[in-house]
């Protein structure tokens, strides 16, 4: 494409002078007179057949590859460009089913969270009320084995109060009530 | 442990050839047998596998000869050593025991007193045991300060309380809830 293009400028400078070189070589025609005019016409004729002839062709390619590469551009301008539609339009739609999406997302999301909610009071419910009985029971549970203790160490302190008392005052009077009472038991057993 | 089983058929085996007028004594000869025999280096050593059959036997006789006890229960002494129940003498002289208690109706008991008691006491305690039993008793009588005051009796497996240690126990247990 380039060389047809230098080769039109060559040929086409190449026929520009060839008339002034016509007229620099002759004398000057009369203005406006019929023969200058023919002699323009003829030039122009030359120069239009020259340009024909040696130009013609590299012209035509020129033209035939320009509207050819101008054809396939706006062939593919048109494709791209039917493709940004498609894109366009996909995106459209894929943008009203994403609001649909979000929307679907932030019911289910508000549902879950209710859900959630419910469940973490309930839980909570629960749990609360678990503890209270817990506490209820181990403190049902501290309070008797506090009150077992107690009543333990009171009867402990009482036995060996008793031991001391005894142990300081019995005597053999005492021992002998003690053995008739035993006796009294057995012979009961005896006579059952 | 002992196999009392075994030492009640040796007892009733001694039992059956002890003349009755010599029953009881052939009974403390053979509980002082025992006693001896059964002190914890003799036992062990009579007991060993390491001692030949025939020494056993000889050391048997020997000490019972030394005990200075009657033919028979020298016979019986090796007799026992033989048959490899030396360790069970002592459960063959309890068997012994009870087998002539049984067969001279009686029967024995352990009365402990929380203070020395005067013979009257202890007379008196065991007619109200031997009222129980319907048989004769045989007392051995224990002082233990421990009871406190009072007196305690076991017969026949079974214990009669009178202690005042009891009591306090239980008025304690009862206090404590």
């Amino acid at each position: 494409m380039r060389l047809n293009i230098k080769r039109l400028l060559v040929v086409t400078i190449a026929i520009a002078s060839a008339p002034s070189l016509a007229f620099a070589a002759e004398e000057a025609a009369p203005e406006g007179s019929l023969f200058g005019t023919l002699i323009y016409t003829i030039n122009f004729a030359l120069f239009a057949g020259i340009i024909i002839i040696y130009a013609g062709p590299a012209l035509k390619g020129f033209f035939r590859d320009r509207a050819s590469g101008i054809r396939s551009q706006l062939d593919r301008l048109n494709s791209a460009l039917q493709e940004a539609q498609d894109l366009a339009n996909r995106a459209a739609a894929r943008m009203a089913k994403l609001d649909e999406e979000v929307a679907q997302i932030r019911a289910e999301m508000e549902n879950e969270t209710k859900f959630l909610v419910n469940r973490i009071r309930e839980g909570a419910a629960t749990t609360a009320e678990r503890i209270r009985r817990d506490t209820e029971l181990t403190s049902a549970a501290n309070l008797d084995a506090a009150q077992r203790r107690l009543r333990e160490r009171l009867a402990a302190n009482a036995a060996s109060i008793a031991r001391d008392l005894i142990g300081k005052s019995f005597e053999a009077s005492d021992q002998a009530r003690l053995i008739d009472g035993f006796m009294d038991r057995i012979r009961t057993e005896a006579a059952q | 442990m002992k196999n009392y089983r075994v030492a009640r058929r040796y007892a009733r085996a001694l039992l059956e050839v002890a003349p009755r007028d010599q029953m009881e004594r052939w009974g403390a000869e053979l509980e002082k047998l025992a006693q001896i025999v059964e002190s914890p280096e003799l036992i062990t050593k009579l007991t060993s596998p390491e001692l030949p059959q025939e020494s056993r036997e000889q050391a048997m006789q020997k000490i019972a000869e030394r005990l200075d006890l009657s033919f028979p229960l020298r016979s019986f002494a090796v007799v026992l050593a033989r048959h490899g129940r030396i360790a069970e003498i002592g459960a063959v002289a309890e068997s012994y025991r009870d087998l002539v208690d049984e067969q001279l109706g009686r029967e024995r008991a352990v009365i402990t007193f929380a203070m020395q008691p005067d013979d009257t006491t202890v007379q008196r305690v065991v007619s109200g045991l031997e009222a129980i039993a319907g048989k004769k008793i045989i007392p051995t009588i224990k002082v233990d300060p421990a009871l406190l005051g009072g007196v305690t009796a076991e017969l026949g497996g079974k214990i009669y309380d009178g202690s005042l240690a009891t009591r306090l126990a239980e008025a304690q247990r009862r206090l404590a809830g």
